[in-house]
């Protein structure tokens, strides 16, 4: 069973529209996956928005089931939802999930930010059906077939990461982490920046054998000595993660606002240099607004 | 490995008009278009050596521009309709290479530009070296379909 994934937003932090980010896009985290008619959606930033429009299209009067899985609640990966047209119509469903059993802190945030101060609907209003749905203690949920799970992860005030995997494929999406703060030797990249990361087990394990990994590659080495501590990885750390874990393709993700497309390049550039010089065969590439892949090749 | 500017010293006949026609798929271009990478001073200068301001902007459509593969080099025009790319006798834009599937990609109008979808082909639709679904071009995009490479203009 074929995964399609489709980037609708990959910027991070703050949308950057404008002719310098043309190629990559300028909207903030949303990912749509698609497992036969299973639909996830990871993060609500302002891509959210164009997937709504484009799930109208697509669905007609049909009614959109969909499942929600948000790293955290941070304006980059919320800003879309009150703007996500399909929770206007009622034969729709949307499905928001808390990381254990019973939270339903993200439903709870959501609708927070459709308060009358902030938006001029709120949530109550919303005419689809709104659930706020959990993974189980383990962290772990089988949704229609395809078994989620999640890991928590190194962010100012916590995110998730989601791993999904079905008939022998499975796509990560890792975003908003900081994994050089939990390296086992953090100031190893200081010394010598080529020499591999020791990555902690658990962040390797979770990502292991992934088909696909879309992960937080915000900063180049050189932004990163500026922004330490603002829970984002460097590019280059998280190509180490993606080859420690036998990862198969590597999209770099949340690209930070002020990196033009040139400048995306640039730190792919540096990663593939990297890829090279561990000897190994891992694709990296920049995660691009518009492009949708098939994980079945 | 593609294999480079196959059938280069054939280009194939120009059209009569460069005029959509309903009998013909596609149009194609075995020259640079009107408004492609053409020298701007050219049209700024008269005979007197005066500057002159042209009156109106030169507006051309989107293309595909085959660099490599059998049938390069041409221009094609992308219509604002639905459009099918392969090596079969009855889709929009056919380049007759063993390496393209009969039906290999759609091309379809998307918001100013357009959108691309691989139709299940055999050797799949890369982008700018990635193997996409699907994907919403970008001026200068880089396509390859087995030993077809096309470098995608936008309109203006």
């Amino acid at each position: 069973m074929a995964f399609f994934v489709r980037f609708w937003g990959t910027r991070g932090s703050i949308p950057t529209p404008g002719r310098a980010t043309y190629r990559y896009g300028g909207n903030t985290s949303c990912v749509e996956i698609r497992v036969a008619e299973t639909l996830f959606i990871c993060d609500g930033g302002t891509g959210l928005r164009e997937l709504g429009a484009d799930l109208l299209r697509r669905y007609g009067q049909t009614p959109v089931v969909a499942h929600f899985l948000f790293s955290h609640m941070h304006w980059d990966h919320i800003q879309g939802f009150p703007f996500f047209a399909p929770i206007y119509q009622p034969k729709n469903t949307f499905h928001i999930y808390g990381t254990r059993p019973g939270d339903t802190r993200f439903h709870d945030l959501l609708s927070g930010q459709m308060r009358s101060s902030y938006f001029p609907v709120d949530f109550s209003e919303l005419n689809a059906n709104i659930v706020a749905n959990d993974l189980a203690e383990d962290g772990t949920r089988i949704i229609e077939g395809v078994t989620v799970r999640c890991l928590a992860q190194r962010h100012p005030g916590g995110s998730y990461a989601y791993s999904l995997e079905r008939d022998g494929y499975k796509v990560v999406y890792a975003t908003d982490n900081e994994i050089d703060l939990i390296l086992a030797d953090p100031s190893l990249p200081l010394r010598e920046p080529d020499a591999p990361r020791d990555i902690p087990s658990e962040v390797v394990d979770f990502c292991r054998d992934a088909d696909l990994l879309i992960v937080d590659g915000q900063y180049t080495d050189a932004e990163y000595r500026k922004y330490t501590g603002w829970g984002h990885n460097r590019a280059t750390t998280a190509t180490d993660l993606a080859i420690a874990a036998n990862v198969k393709q590597l999209a770099i993700y949340h690209h930070d606002p002020m990196q033009s497309d040139k400048d995306v390049e640039a730190k792919i550039e540096l990663c593939r240099v990297r890829v090279a010089q561990q000897g190994s065969s891992l694709f990296v590439f920049p995660a691009r607004e518009g492009v949708e892949l098939r994980i079945d090749y | 490995m593609a294999e480079p500017h196959d059938n280069q010293d054939k280009p194939p006949p120009l059209p009569t008009s460069l005029a959509p026609r309903p009998d013909v798929p596609a149009v194609r271009h075995a020259q640079l278009p009107v408004g492609l990478n053409a020298d701007p001073l050219a049209a700024l200068t008269s005979d007197n050596e005066i500057p002159v301001l042209p009156v109106q902007s030169v507006s051309r459509p989107c293309m595909l521009q085959q660099v490599r593969g059998p049938l390069a080099p041409q221009f094609i025009e992308l219509r604002d309709t639905d459009m099918v790319l392969g090596r079969a006798d009855d889709v929009d834009v056919r380049i007759p290479s063993s390496a393209l599937s009969r039906r290999h990609m759609l091309i379809e109008p998307y918001a100013f530009g357009h959108r691309v979808t691989d139709l299940d082909s055999a050797n799949g639709v890369f982008l700018n070296e990635v193997r996409i679904h699907s994907a919403v071009l970008r001026d200068g995009d880089v396509l390859q379909l087995g030993n077809v490479v096309l470098l995608y203009h936008e309109g203006r």
